[in-house]
């Protein structure tokens, strides 16, 4: 059933009574707090009886007693770090009562805890608004991309260049102004292009929580309007081995998926456990309603390994270490060559040149290596203080094989690619965790990150060397009883950047010094309602191309013309939500204002550049004050024991405040509603589901007055997307699932506004996946 | 004892850091060699009074940059010529022929020819074709219109439809001389 974000739950039962009946007290309750999902006891809880001095905390076993209590109903608090203050009823009617209290908690409260349970604890709990992909929403996603995955949380959307680049876009911003962090290590690779995917398998993701908001305190520059945080599942900690495997495919491109994974952990005395884990994916020319789209094949090959040692011994260590290696073709109709051929191929009703299916894949295509390693050391110093030390090192290759050159074409076999870029970057955080007293706890910590930047073929964006240096310090205030909480932080940057411009003589060196800093309060306005507000400022250092670009794009016609003289953007952005749950309703509603200065944008020049192969429209990139503000609401009812329906809806309102116009390239706003069956178990077989979604998607009338954009945003349309799953038990904590979905139902021609193909073709026409998961 | 194999452990764990593949940066190839166009050259022979007189469009630089460099096509008016193409880059010792690239891949090529202008005219027809029979132009034949001014309009299409240029392929030149014919 659908759980409450960032709650932990303490499930009991009775409706609590006002009128107190006179007995003789001496009633017992007791019973264990234990972890929801994994089943393990969690100590140290405290549970407190609502306006009585009662309370209890969980022993090393999760066991807690509360004596002398009367035969009446009580309002239980179940008062933990990331446990929020709900009140659960309780009635005592025996001289003994027995109740377990199941807690669903989160990683990222686990910080603040004096101990470790389970899971990362590198993460600052967070107070506000955070979104998470729920499990079996993941399940439901698999074999999407990493970024549509994450488009089911209001306010997320994507940003595409055809089907298998996809982009996360949140609250309308993306690419270098959003962070993606994967097990704790913020993800460096090219992202400055719309066509720069993030080099990430969504089948290592146990968890994708997406929290909005600026959050440069904990995160670094640039994370301006949200961070994707994406986890992998903790390390085992029983012993023995288990795994899995995930068979997937895919009717339009005809593409198959196999994803593996193998985790244990020893037995005996030597508290290691590992994973091993990967992906094979395969696909063909993908096709919409009327045309099969050329060269669109995709292969995939991604590895990860993961190993931890991890006991009572004060020092616990892990390593981790992925590897995503990927080849896109990219569309045959989308590479053209001025103005005028881009005209010519928005005007063609079927894109050029005509394909049939194949797995082929021909020039143009890239070709994207990844790999991140990641090693984590963990000291207990005491039950208030952690101190963590985390290094990683990155490595990103990405070529870019064109097909066409002047004058002829490249052979499909040559192996010499026109644009070779590899970033290698380094980081190191140390950072200590600590109580200040009862109610008052955080993190300090030092970042350290040097990055590398080299360019062997092409002139996209110089060879650069980068080093940041920053301290962060950030608080939190929560004290048992009261239904608020205060969270501030800090954060100091130094940043030095050294460019070698193809065309200077000296090297272009920058420097930037920045302060961030966020105030966040949650604030309960009832057991069943919830306030957060999170006040958080983040920065941004212009990106190599928005400095020195000097090149026509292929594929939008354009000559994109850099500008040195740009300086970083700053940012302050609001959030404001609002949760309120209470059988059968559910909702959460979230405004925002985010305000910059300085923020990059990119606008036509008068003139065009006359070249040889013809005129282009000519771009360059200016700053300006602007301000982003939207809604992202989602709600849901149960209609019955079975049903539930749900609607979610997000806005966007995005403005050049200087030149009083709107900014390009925002998401258009939409709504979306539907429909959810839960069936009943029946024996081994679990409960069945079912998922219908309607997707109505808004014409985004907001762009700039003056365009380069040669072709109006395309109009508003509707998607129908259906998802089924149904799960089967077997001996020995086996189980199998089955999942079948289907996109686009309708088969409905259509054009998203955030595609760059959109000049070109048509949307994925309809598509059935088609599911099985086999879990030991 | 505890301590100790778990000691062992953390080294284990410590030294899989070193072990982990590391693939590095490649040392640095030359970052400057693309393939480009800089140059087209067109050439007219009268035969009848033995002259040839060549004109540039040339950017020496590339797409942006200095302002390409367009020499102004002089010829006399109601006059057959012969014209010629040569396209070059520049940037590469010696001078790559694009040309004859061209030429080898003459199925996925045709030169375009349009007279901007009111009163500038000419008559164009192609003298070489492809293996199927469908035009090239890398050598024409030129006929002046009567004395005007104009501008001459030079497209190389690139996997078009040869039938509808115009609207099918890709462009790779696109340039436009000035013109007198006097």
């Amino acid at each position: 059933m659908y759980r409450m974000h960032f709650s932990c739950m303490c499930v009991c039962l009775m409706m609590y009574s006002t009128h107190l009946i006179a007995q003789t007290c001496q009633s017992t309750l007791s019973g264990q707090v234990l972890d929801a999902d994994s089943g393990k006891p969690i100590p140290f809880v405290s549970i407190t009886v609502d306006s009585t001095d009662f309370a209890a905390i969980s022993d090393e076993n999760g066991n807690y007693m509360i004596d002398g209590l009367c035969k009446r109903k009580y309002s239980l608090y179940c008062s933990h770090i990331d446990c929020e203050h709900l009140a659960q009823e309780i009635a005592i009617e025996g001289a003994q009562v027995h109740k377990d209290l199941y807690l669903h908690h989160h990683q990222d409260g686990i910080l603040l805890q004096d101990l470790v349970v389970t899971g990362q604890a590198n993460r600052i709990s967070h107070i506000g608004a955070v979104a998470e992909v729920a499990k079996e929403d993941l399940f439901q996603y698999q074999g999407k991309s990493f970024a549509e995955t994450m488009s089911k949380i209001p306010g997320v959307s994507f940003l595409k260049t055809g089907s298998d680049v996809v982009k996360p876009v949140i609250q309308g911003l993306h690419s270098s102004r959003i962070v993606i962090i994967t097990n704790g290590v913020r993800l460096e690779g090219q992202q400055w292009g719309v066509e720069h995917a993030p080099e990430v398998d969504p089948f290592v993701a146990d968890e994708i929580q997406v929290i909005k908001g600026a959050n440069s305190v904990q995160y670094g520059s640039s994370a301006m309007s949200g961070v994707v945080v994406m986890d992998s599942k903790p390390l085992p900690t029983q012993a023995g081995l288990h795994g899995g495997l995930n068979l997937l495919g895919n009717s339009n491109g005809r593409s198959g998926l196999m994803s593996a994974y193998l985790e244990g952990k020893l037995k005996g005395k030597l508290p290691l456990s590992g994973r091993i884990q990967g992906t094979i994916k395969r696909g063909g020319n993908v096709e919409s309603p009327d045309y099969f789209l050329a060269n669109t094949g995709h292969r995939e090959e991604n590895f990860s390994y993961s190993i931890g040692l991890k006991s009572d011994f004060p020092l616990q260590a892990e390593l981790f270490y992925s590897q995503f290696n990927m080849r896109q073709g990219i569309f045959r109709g989308s590479h053209i060559g001025n103005s005028v051929d881009l005209k010519n191929a928005i005007e063609r009703t079927e894109p050029f040149p005509v394909a049939e299916f194949s797995y082929h894949m021909g020039r143009p295509y890239q070709y994207v290596n990844h790999e991140l390693f990641r090693a984590k050391a963990l000291w207990n110093i005491s039950r208030h203080q952690k101190m963590e030390l985390v290094y990683s090192r990155q490595y990103n290759k990405r070529q870019e094989y064109e097909y066409h050159k002047p004058g002829g074409i490249y052979k499909d076999d040559d192996p010499t690619p026109q644009q070779k870029l590899e970033i290698t970057t380094h980081t190191v955080d140390l950072n200590m965790s600590h109580h200040l007293s009862k109610d008052i706890s955080g993190k300090v910590g030092i970042f350290g990150m040097r990055q590398n930047n080299t360019v062997d073929r092409g002139k996209l964006i110089p060879a650069f060397t980068l080093n940041n240096g920053a301290i962060y310090w950030v608080e939190r205030w929560h004290q048992d009883l009261l239904p608020l909480d205060v969270e501030a932080g800090l954060r100091y940057d130094y940043m030095q950047q050294e460019m070698q411009v193809v065309g200077l003589d000296q090297s272009d060196f920058r420097k930037y010094n920045q302060f961030s800093g966020n105030l966040g309060l949650s604030y309960y306005s009832s057991t069943i309602s919830r306030f957060r507000l999170n006040i958080g400022s983040g920065w941004r250092a212009p990106a190599p191309n928005e400095l020195y670009a000097n090149d026509v794009h292929n594929g939008i016609g354009t000559f994109e013309k850099g500008n040195p003289l740009l300086e970083p953007e700053r940012n302050l952005n609001l959030n404001l939500s609002f949760t309120y749950g209470k059988a059968p309703f559910d909702l959460s509603i979230s405004v925002y204002h985010n305000r910059f200065s300085h923020f990059i944008y990119q606008y036509v020049e008068a003139e065009p550049t006359l070249t040889i192969s013809g005129s282009f429209i000519t771009t360059s990139f200016a700053q300006a004050n602007a301000a982003l503000s939207g809604l992202d609401a989602q709600g849901s009812y149960e209609i019955n024991q079975h049903i539930k329906a749900n609607l979610r809806t997000s806005i966007l309102y995005a403005r050049n405040l200087e030149q009083r116009d709107w900014l390009p390239l925002m998401p258009a706003n939409r709504l979306s509603g539907g429909l959810q069956w839960e069936g009943k178990a029946s024996g081994k077989w679990e409960e069945p589901k079912l998922r219908i979604d309607l997707v109505q998607v808004f014409e985004q009338n907001h762009v700039p007055a003056i365009n380069a954009d040669p072709l109006d945003p395309p109009g508003a349309y509707l998607l129908a997307n259906l998802n089924a799953s149904w799960g089967l038990k077997l001996a020995k904590e086996r189980s199998l699932q089955f999942g079948l979905s289907l996109d686009n139902m309708l088969n409905n021609r259509y054009r998203d506004y955030l595609n760059r193909f959109r000049y070109f073709a048509d949307e994925l026409g309809f598509n059935a996946t088609g599911r099985i998961t086999f879990h030991f | 004892m505890k301590s100790i194999s778990h000691f062992a452990a953390l080294l284990l764990i410590a030294s899989l850091t070193i072990f982990s593949s590391c693939e590095q940066d490649d040392p640095g190839t030359n970052p400057h060699d693309q393939e480009l166009i800089t140059s087209v050259q067109v050439h007219f022979a009268d035969s009848v009074a033995g002259t040839m007189q060549t004109f540039q469009w040339r950017d020496l630089d590339g797409p942006g940059g200095a302002n390409p460099q367009i020499d102004t096509v002089s010829l006399k008016a109601n006059t057959m010529y012969n014209l010629t193409i040569d396209v070059l880059d520049e940037t590469k010792n010696p001078d790559d022929t694009i040309t004859s690239e061209i030429r080898t891949e003459a199925l996925a090529h045709i030169f375009l020819f349009k007279a901007i202008g009111s009163g500038f005219s000419f008559t164009q027809n192609y003298l070489d074709f492809d293996l199927h029979g469908l035009p090239l132009g890398l050598s024409n034949t030129f006929f002046t219109g009567d004395p005007a001014s104009g501008k001459i309009r030079i497209i190389l299409k690139h996997e078009s439809d040869k039938v509808l240029a115009e609207t099918t392929g890709e462009t790779d030149l696109d340039v436009q001389f000035d013109a007198v014919f006097k």
